[in-house]
């Protein structure tokens, strides 16, 4: 397994002449090998460092790994679209049934009351 | 024979810690220095003498990546041993008041501009400064340690939150990076500006 570490360095200092303090961090650049920029050594101006990645460090390797995402996404994209269509819809129906079951129960609860005072009504004098 | 090398230090009105990034100050008169005639005097009104030679056309603006970072600096200039990642577009109408420009200073444009610098840093294999040009201040930011760790070790995190096809750009990193940073423990002080220098109202240059 090779890593690609690209080196920055970011200056810290501004003067007349150029910049100053520049502190560098390593990054891994999966796109293309670069083998002339992974030697830390090779800093001309370094005067305070950073090391966040090191050669043989599996952080950035874990954090910029782009191939397991493309690997995973069409493998698991169409099923999962189609168990949540389905999902979605079963939850819907169930939603709708329910919706109705509760408007015709309450419909025919009304229906009792609004019967019930005028057939009083209508049995008093 | 040697060569003499002018190393001076450059006139700061203010400075102040936010996020773990030091940012130096300079504050001017819009109205005279967007009169002057070269970019570097407009855009970059700290320096006296030095006049930093411009990569690229004046309009065009240049694509940089570095790995999974990509950025698009509204100007980089060549100065020095070093470059310099200007940016201007879109900011440089908005104003700070020197009283109280550490709080006005948001947190998301001044990580935008460091990642720039990465990526072109990274681009270019050489080192550079994050500026940034408001519409009455120019601020340099140093950024430290933990901050750099932060942006350079959340690219890949940044590139699969944003649901990047192969690269992310500046300005996302630096707002997936920004609540990261602010949950850091003791980063997320922000000092008062310590050393204002009798800049005043009026007074600047």
């Amino acid at each position: 397994m090779t890593t690609n570490l690209l080196q920055i360095q970011i200056a810290t200092a501004l003067t007349e002449a150029g910049v100053g303090d520049i502190r560098w961090v390593l990054l891994d650049s999966s796109d293309g090998a670069e083998p002339s920029v992974t030697a830390p050594a090779a800093v001309p101006v370094a005067v305070e460092t950073v090391s966040v990645a090191t050669a043989t460090a599996p952080v950035p390797a874990n954090d910029a790994a782009p191939a397991p995402m493309k690997a995973v996404e069409p493998e698991s994209d169409p099923h999962a679209d189609l168990t949540y269509q389905v999902l979605r819809a079963l939850v819907l129906v169930a939603a709708l049934t329910a919706a109705w079951w509760t408007a015709s129960s309450m419909i025919e609860q009304r229906g009792v009351q609004t019967t019930a005072p005028s057939t009083a009504k209508a049995a008093t004098p | 024979m040697t060569t003499e090398i002018v190393t001076t230090s450059l006139q700061w009105d203010a400075e102040t810690l936010l996020l773990g990034v030091r940012v130096h100050a300079r504050f001017f008169n819009p109205a005279e220095v967007d009169a002057r005639a070269s970019f570097v005097e407009r855009y970059l009104p700290v320096f006296a003498k030095a006049c930093p030679r411009r990569l690229g056309d004046e309009g065009g603006r240049t694509q940089y990546t570095a790995g999974e970072l990509q950025a698009q600096p509204d100007a980089v200039l060549e100065h020095g041993n070093g470059l310099i990642c200007l940016t201007h577009r879109h900011t440089d109408r908005l104003m700070v008041e020197p009283e109280r420009w550490s709080g006005q200073l948001r947190a998301d444009l001044m990580l935008q501009s460091v990642a720039i610098s990465m990526a072109v840093a990274g681009a270019l294999q050489r080192p550079a400064a994050a500026l940034l040009r408001l519409g009455n201040a120019l601020l340099l930011f140093s950024p430290g340690p933990q901050v750099l760790e932060c942006l350079a070790t959340n690219i890949g995190p940044a590139l699969r939150y944003w649901n990047a096809a192969k690269v992310v750009n500046a300005s996302q990193l630096a707002s997936f990076c920004e609540p990261k940073l602010r949950a850091l423990p003791g980063i997320s002080v922000s000092t008062p500006p310590s050393s204002w220098g009798g800049v005043a109202a009026g007074n600047w240059t």
